[in-house]
């Protein structure tokens, strides 16, 4: 069981991740953008694992990861974009972006990715 | 003014709108000259009007038959006064407005394709609106209202240093002229400038011959010739009658032309036919002219300054316009200047004179010298007859014995003589002979270089315009050729060029179009992709509690996952094409070896060949070299040629994949022993949304973009992918890429691994 924390800026996404991640038995909260996450993470410290979309309003998670990232703030993180290629082209090496979660979601992908994250 | 309606508001084109204005501006100032062509706007009346500067009034053909009325009176020989030095100003606005009238008619004509062009009741005349200052003479101001029509005036710009530009505006605004009134409590200066422009506008009409000024009025030593526009029956009016003026000495006058109405028109049957009134000085040579090859600048300059204007800013428009007749004119009589010969007859014509010449000069050196040799026959023939007879008479007078030595002396005389006489023959013969020979060779030496001039006067446009052709056949569509030369390679050189504009055009049209469409397809599977993810999400969350749904639930639940799926290999298939067209299908390649790639791919595809029962084989070759592949890109170029073979053949059929090295490349087959394909299908295989035959699509549930999409990854590898096929036997789908040359170390343990 990890503690993550979930940001997209469509509910209905928000939605389904959240319950097929409580269902795995995980520990979900939730975020609408890269500003709340970043909030959070200031406010109650860092989950496990960050999940978080790509592109959102206000701040993308790849801004908030970067805000984050010079905080000091190393948790493991994966980004779900809706690109195959995972984004906006570029590698952000310097954010240690554990994997891009593709849209469609592969769900057992997706699960795997987190146990080894958590478990490592 | 009762008929002008107010501007009615119709949208336009930005741009032109903006361009439009840009070139009024330029009016306004007086730069005319630099504003540059604004291409075809099609009709320039509503163009105008749209730009926010031009009204349309409502025109009577009555007003035609009194704005014709000033013209129609030139039988009248009255010379106005010429104050010396005033001779230009008076002359830019004497003409009468009479074509003016009518190609305003035609600039407003509502329907383009009017035939007849005689003024229709309700027909438009353009007159552009706004306030009159000391820079706007104010020519042609009002053709005017004969009963309840009326033009309201028109303001010209005539610019800075143009001759009228210190001359006070005459205010006429708000007032009418009667034509059909006695117009004698009018000043004179009034009816100038209401008949004005002609004279310029014709003047413009020259401009097509090269003759280009700047504001359009005639000089000294210019000849015009106004036509006159006859319709209805008109009142003369002897006080309107400016345009009369014969040319001054060596100065400026008039021919009055007629002008016809076309057959159909509906004021055909009120013309008049009068002859041309020719008030020229003697000694004017007015010519014919060819309108139809005046019409460029004769129509665009013959409605009075204010047309011949809108010609200069917007010659396109004009030059798209009908000839003459179309509009109801006929210049029977044109413009006559001093002849300025533009040197670029056709090749036709220089061969014809080149011949002519020729000709003429062997023909008159034969005459010469055959009559000379001729005459020097008979000198020599009558001088040997006249030395025989001397000699006859002295051997006579010997043989009666009369003065013997003198008769001897004689004798050998005449003998002397006539050898002589031989000797010069021979030599007067051989210089007719030698003059002969040398005109002849002088003649064909002339003619020689004449054509060879000629040919090298050809040559070289030619060779121009056929480099250009080569160049513009391969892609370079900015090539343009110098127009100029020959009248033919001239015209061929304009029209390639026209060709190479129009090509250069739509080109541009359609990369943009290809642009957008890329943007779109991109965008759209973009945003496709998240409301998918929920519904691919919440079906496959509705299946996770199968347990909870009745059967048809569950089937219900997978139809949605299985369309969903397809909907994603669309969009990803899409999405990569649309990548490949715009130049953005990349790769990222990595040394990986050809049998890691098939295992790959096969055990992605192992569940599916096995649910249909299909025996699938594995042989690959020991000490296969490493390939430069994205690994990704290509497993999904294997899976998908093992998708379509697994998806295309029966259950029970055998699928093979083959990898060994070929040449410098490594080729992996991937094989199948089913229905195969016949030839016509084979051709298009890799062409977008190729697809088998209907029936088989139907079971099928491919996109048809699969073997599309592999060949343009395999391309980007540096590969080659081709099918072949017997259909009935099976087919073959083979892959070649390039090897890096090091064998690949994990290969040889996995030599001949079967399935």
């Amino acid at each position: 069981m990890a503690k993550i924390l979930l940001a997209d800026d469509s509910e209905t996404i928000l939605l389904l991740l959240r319950t097929r991640l409580e269902m795995e038995g995980h520990q979900v909260e939730t975020a609408a953008d890269g500003q709340e996450v970043v909030d959070r993470v200031s406010a109650a410290g860092p989950p496990d694992v960050l999940l978080l979309d790509a592109m959102m309003p206000r701040k993308s998670g790849i801004d908030a990861l970067r805000e984050l990232r010079a905080a000091g703030i190393d948790t493991p993180a994966l980004i779900v974009s809706a690109h195959t290629d995972g984004g906006d082209g570029e590698d952000h090496a310097d954010l240690e972006i554990a994997a891009y979660i593709t849209k469609p979601i592969d769900f057992d992908a997706l699960f795997a990715k987190i146990t080894d994250l958590t478990t490592r | 003014m009762e008929n002008l309606e107010p501007a009615k508001r119709r949208t336009l084109n930005p741009q032109i709108r903006e361009g439009l204005n840009r070139k009024l501006e330029g009016l306004k100032r007086g730069s005319w000259r630099s504003a540059a062509p604004l291409g075809r706007l099609g009709r320039l009346g509503e163009a105008l009007y749209q730009a926010g500067e031009v009204l349309y009034a409502r025109v009577d053909p009555a007003v035609l038959a009194g704005g014709v009325a000033g013209v129609d009176t030139l039988e009248d020989d009255r010379q106005l006064p010429v104050a010396e030095g005033d001779e230009e100003v008076e002359l830019g606005e004497v003409a009468a407005g009479a074509l003016g009238v009518a190609v305003a008619q035609r600039l407003g004509g509502r329907e383009a394709g009017r035939q007849v062009g005689g003024l229709a009741e309700g027909d438009r005349l353009l007159a552009p609106l706004g306030p009159v200052d000391h820079q706007q003479a104010d020519v042609g101001e009002r053709v005017a209202e004969l009963d309840r029509v009326g033009v309201d005036r028109v303001d010209v710009d005539q610019g800075v240093g143009d001759a009228l530009a210190d001359r006070p505006p005459v205010r006429l605004l708000g007032e009418r002229i009667g034509l059909g009134q006695a117009a004698q409590d009018r000043t004179l200066d009034e009816l100038h400038h209401v008949e004005g422009g002609a004279a310029d506008a014709l003047v413009l009409a020259e401009a097509d011959d090269g003759r280009h000024r700047d504001v359009g009025r005639p000089e000294r030593g210019d000849d015009l010739v106004l036509a006159r526009h006859v319709m209805g029956g008109a009142e003369p009016l002897a006080e309107r009658r400016p345009a009369q003026r014969p040319a001054a000495a060596g100065g400026v006058g008039y021919t009055v032309g007629e002008v016809g109405v076309a057959a159909g028109d509906p004021l055909e049957g009120q013309r008049q036919r009068n002859p041309l009134d020719s008030l020229s000085e003697p000694g004017l040579d007015a010519r014919s002219i060819d309108t139809r090859r005046r019409r460029g600048g004769a129509v665009g300059g013959a409605c009075s300054l204010v047309a011949h204007r809108f010609a200069s800013i917007f010659p396109n428009v004009f030059r798209n316009l009908r000839p003459y007749p179309d509009i109801g004119i006929q210049l029977e009589k044109g413009i006559v200047h001093r002849p300025r010969f533009r040197l670029s007859p056709s090749l036709a014509n220089r061969l014809t004179i080149g011949f002519v010449i020729a000709f003429a000069v062997l023909t008159g050196l034969a005459v010469i010298g055959v009559a000379r040799f001729l005459q020097q026959r008979e000198d020599f023939e009558n001088a040997t007859a006249r030395s025989y007879q001397r000699e006859i008479e002295a051997r006579d007078s010997l043989a009666r014995g009369q003065n013997p030595a003198a008769a001897r002396a004689a004798i050998v005389s005449q003998q002397r003589r006539r050898q002589a006489l031989s000797d010069e023959i021979s030599s007067e013969t051989r210089d007719t002979a030698l003059l002969v020979g040398a005109g002849l060779i002088a003649g064909l030496t002339g003619a020689a270089l004449l054509f060879t001039g000629l040919i090298a006067s050809m040559r070289r446009p030619l060779e121009n315009l056929v480099e250009a052709s080569g160049r513009l056949a391969g892609g370079d569509l900015d090539v343009r050729v110098a127009v100029g030369g020959l009248a033919e390679t001239a015209t061929l050189a304009a029209a390639f060029n026209k060709m190479a504009e129009d090509l250069q055009r739509r080109a541009g049209e359609r990369d943009q179009l290809d642009r957008m469409k890329d943007e779109f397809v991109l965008t759209a599977s973009h945003e496709l992709r998240s409301p998918l993810t929920s519904v691919q999400g919440f079906a496959e969350l509705l299946l996770l509690e199968r347990e909870k749904l009745g059967p048809r639930q569950a089937e219900t639940v997978e139809v949605i996952l299985d369309s969903t799926r397809h909907l994603v290999r669309l969009l990803n298939d899409l999405l990569d094409l649309a990548r490949s067209d715009a130049g953005r299908l990349t790769i990222r390649p990595e040394p990986a070896g050809a049998a890691g790639l098939i295992e790959d791919a096969v055990r992605t595809m192992r569940a599916q060949i096995d649910a249909r029962r299909q025996k699938l084989s594995l042989e690959i070759e020991t000490d296969l070299p490493q390939i430069e592949a994205d690994q990704d890109r290509v497993r999904q170029v294997l899976v998908n040629l093992l998708a379509n073979a697994n998806e295309y053949c029966p259950e029970g059929a055998g699928i093979g994949v083959k990898a060994h090295r070929a040449g410098a490349d490594v080729e992996i087959d991937v094989i199948d022993d089913g229905p195969g394909m016949p030839e016509q299908q084979l051709e298009h295989i890799f062409e977008r949304f190729t697809r088998g035959d209907a029936g088989e699509t139907q079971r099928v549930g491919g996109t048809g973009l699969g073997l599309a999409i592999s060949k343009s990854l395999i391309e980007l590898h540096g590969g080659t992918i081709e099918a072949d096929s017997t259909p009935g036997q099976g087919s073959i789908f083979r892959i070649r890429l390039p090897a890096i040359g090091a064998p690949d170390p994990a290969d040889t343990e996995r030599s001949g691994a079967e399935a």
